[in-house]
């Protein structure tokens, strides 16, 4: 049997691991995905940075939140795309060099090309210096080296050419250094050499491609309790940067740090994240495990975007997804595991030409799986 | 005066990551073995030679080897016959150990010393319900540390002298991140070799992690209780 005959284009709960690649579909945890959309649209209207914790579980649900984020639009909200510039970045997992790795990560998905048209825009329409003042505000570093990295990122005249020259200096600088030669040839004191630096750096585009324009950076760092396996130094310096890179862009960003907490409560993060990180904390998102309702409108939800025929109840009742929701132990109700034993299931009614499946089913399927097991 | 009877394995722990008090550099054993004796089996002293070179700044020989207990009667070999069927002298699993707990109770018989500590990180040693840890049990005479515990100590009894909170807590993710760094390591190894699966692989990061958190949170909670009376 194929999966056009049990009602469906696919198979809903193929991605046990959140991918990027994904379908981009959000189904149940409607509190975490109306708070999440709240904070985007606040972003807006408010404009100020924002830092929000996401926590909870393994497998509950933030990994594919920030997928879902970085990728659908939120037109709904009123918030036009090109609104919206999404970064994802996970913490590496080596703590040696960890802040300059995320700063060469997260320029690697900002696009140079957007920041050099918002600014030949702003050129046009704003007196001399309002770029390089308001891009150095906020930015602490020495004033000579900011005036530096202001003139490359906006410079007054176009020093490379065209984009792609500028896009290729930016790489240079952020990756190998540029040469003395270089470096006087365009204006600049020095190469990129401490951490400060590079936030510096980063801080000043992330700017430069919001300045003047309703335009939001939303970063998502995932994994953040990889830090434990940071020493003590990597791991304070790990939380400076990002203490540091949040304070220095101070308008038009929104942070979202990930953190899977295996057990404890909320309070149990402050002693994990450390009181640097803990106190630019601005709200946070709870991930939680589901109730058996919860699971019945997650499954419910997830199978009725893969439905050939949207009105049918098929493959799955809400009766026979109930009544395998309940056989899940209550420590596993979350998406991951969730998905799991429902990715089996179907395969299990496929295999078996099953194209109405009733409880009975769900049994005679519970009894096989023990028996392999 | 307190004495310390280590392992190899705490050995190695305790001298991965230096801090500077005064400006003098410090390891947690090279800052431990100025607060209280330190011993170690033989047993122990020669794993701890095989392993130097897992030891950023190893310390010389002679100052390892002065460190060796000298039994007195019975001697080891006896304790050994006694006590672990001759397994020390087999060097079976865990002899390190075995050596290190006949010191202890040796110490405890002659030098009239109630304040001895069994150090040991290899606590899978303890933990198992074999021998080693029914012995440990018939002498009920010693502390049992980690390394995480001599963090404890030091903060406590060294602070006003410039092990502050801020370095206890520096130190205790060091710990934190050695341990976790090696089973990571392990675990991604077993992997590429094909001995377990990606799903296996994930559940014993996920145990990893329910063991970061656990050991940070719980060490923690016990460095800011100090906290309140070091302040």
């Amino acid at each position: 049997m194929e999966l056009k005959d049990i009602n469906l284009t696919q198979n809903p709960f193929q991605d046990i691991i959140p991918s990027s690649d994904g379908e981009g579909v959000w189904a149940g945890l409607k509190e975490q995905k109306k708070q999440i959309t709240n904070i985007y649209s606040n972003a807006f209207d408010r404009n100020y940075r924002q830092v929000v914790l996401n926590w909870g579980p393994i497998g509950g649900g933030k990994t594919h939140a920030a997928f879902y984020f970085y990728k659908n639009k939120l037109r709904e909200s009123g918030i036009l795309d090109n609104q919206i510039v999404s970064v994802y970045v996970k913490i590496p997992k080596e703590g040696k060099g960890a802040g300059i790795q995320t700063v060469r990560e997260i320029f690697d998905q900002i696009k140079v090309e957007k920041i050099i048209d918002n600014l030949n825009t702003l050129s046009q329409e704003k007196e001399e210096n309002y770029i390089a003042n308001e891009l150095k505000k906020g930015i602490t570093s020495s004033e000579a080296f900011i005036d530096s990295l202001v003139k490359l990122i906006a410079p007054k005249n176009n020093l490379f050419g065209n984009q792609e020259g500028l896009s290729q200096i930016f790489q240079k600088y952020i990756y190998d250094g540029i040469s003395t030669a270089d470096a006087k040839k365009l204006g600049i004191v020095r190469s990129l050499k401490t951490m400060n630096d590079y936030v510096s750096f980063l801080g000043l585009a992330l700017k430069a491609l919001t300045l003047g324009e309703q335009k939001h950076v939303f970063l998502w760092i995932d994994e953040m309790e990889d830090l434990l396996y940071y020493s003590g130094k990597e791991f304070k310096q790990y939380s400076q940067f990002i203490r540091d890179l949040t304070d220095s862009v101070n308008k038009n960003m929104t942070t979202f740090l990930n953190f899977t907490l295996t057990e404890g409560e909320e309070d149990s993060i402050k002693h994990l994240l450390g009181d640097a990180m803990w106190s630019r904390i601005d709200s946070k998102v709870r991930f939680r495990d589901l109730s058996v309702e919860d699971v019945v409108e997650y499954c419910t939800e997830l199978i009725s975007f893969y439905q050939v025929d949207k009105n049918s109840e098929f493959p799955l009742s809400e009766q026979v997804i109930e009544y395998i929701a309940k056989n899940i132990p209550t420590s596993s109700l979350i998406p991951r595991e969730i998905n799991k034993v429902f990715r089996d299931y179907i395969y299990f009614i496929l295999e078996n030409d099953v194209k109405k499946p009733t409880v009975n089913d769900v049994k005679k399927w519970q009894f096989e799986r023990q028996s392999v097991t | 005066m307190m004495v310390c009877v280590i392992d190899a394995c705490s050995y190695i722990y305790l001298n991965q990551h230096s801090f500077t008090i005064a400006g003098k550099d410090y390891t947690l054993f090279s800052l431990l073995k100025t607060l209280i004796t330190i011993k170690q089996s033989r047993t122990v002293g020669q794993e701890m030679l095989k392993h130097f070179n897992k030891v950023p700044d190893p310390e010389n020989n002679i100052e390892l080897n002065n460190r060796n207990y000298k039994f007195k009667r019975p001697s080891l070999a006896e304790y050994d016959n006694l006590l672990f069927d001759g397994t020390i002298e087999s060097s079976s699993k865990d002899a390190g150990e075995k050596a290190n707990l006949a010191v202890c109770i040796d110490i405890f018989n002659h030098q009239n010393n109630s304040q001895i500590v069994f150090l040991s990180d290899d606590l899978k040693a303890l933990k198992s319900e074999d021998k080693l840890r029914a012995i440990y049990d018939a002498f009920p005479y010693f502390s049992l540390w980690t390394s995480f515990e001599v963090i404890l100590f030091i903060y406590y009894v060294y602070n006003r002298q410039g092990f502050t909170y801020d370095k206890a807590k520096q130190t205790l993710q060091d710990l934190i991140a050695f341990h976790s760094n090696i089973r990571y390591k392990g675990l991604e190894a077993q992997k590429s070799r094909g001995e377990i699966d990606n799903d296996k692989f994930s559940q014993n990061v996920q145990k990893l992690k329910e063991w970061q958190q656990k050991h940070k949170l719980m060490y923690s909670e016990r460095l800011e209780i100090i906290e309140r009376v070091n302040s």
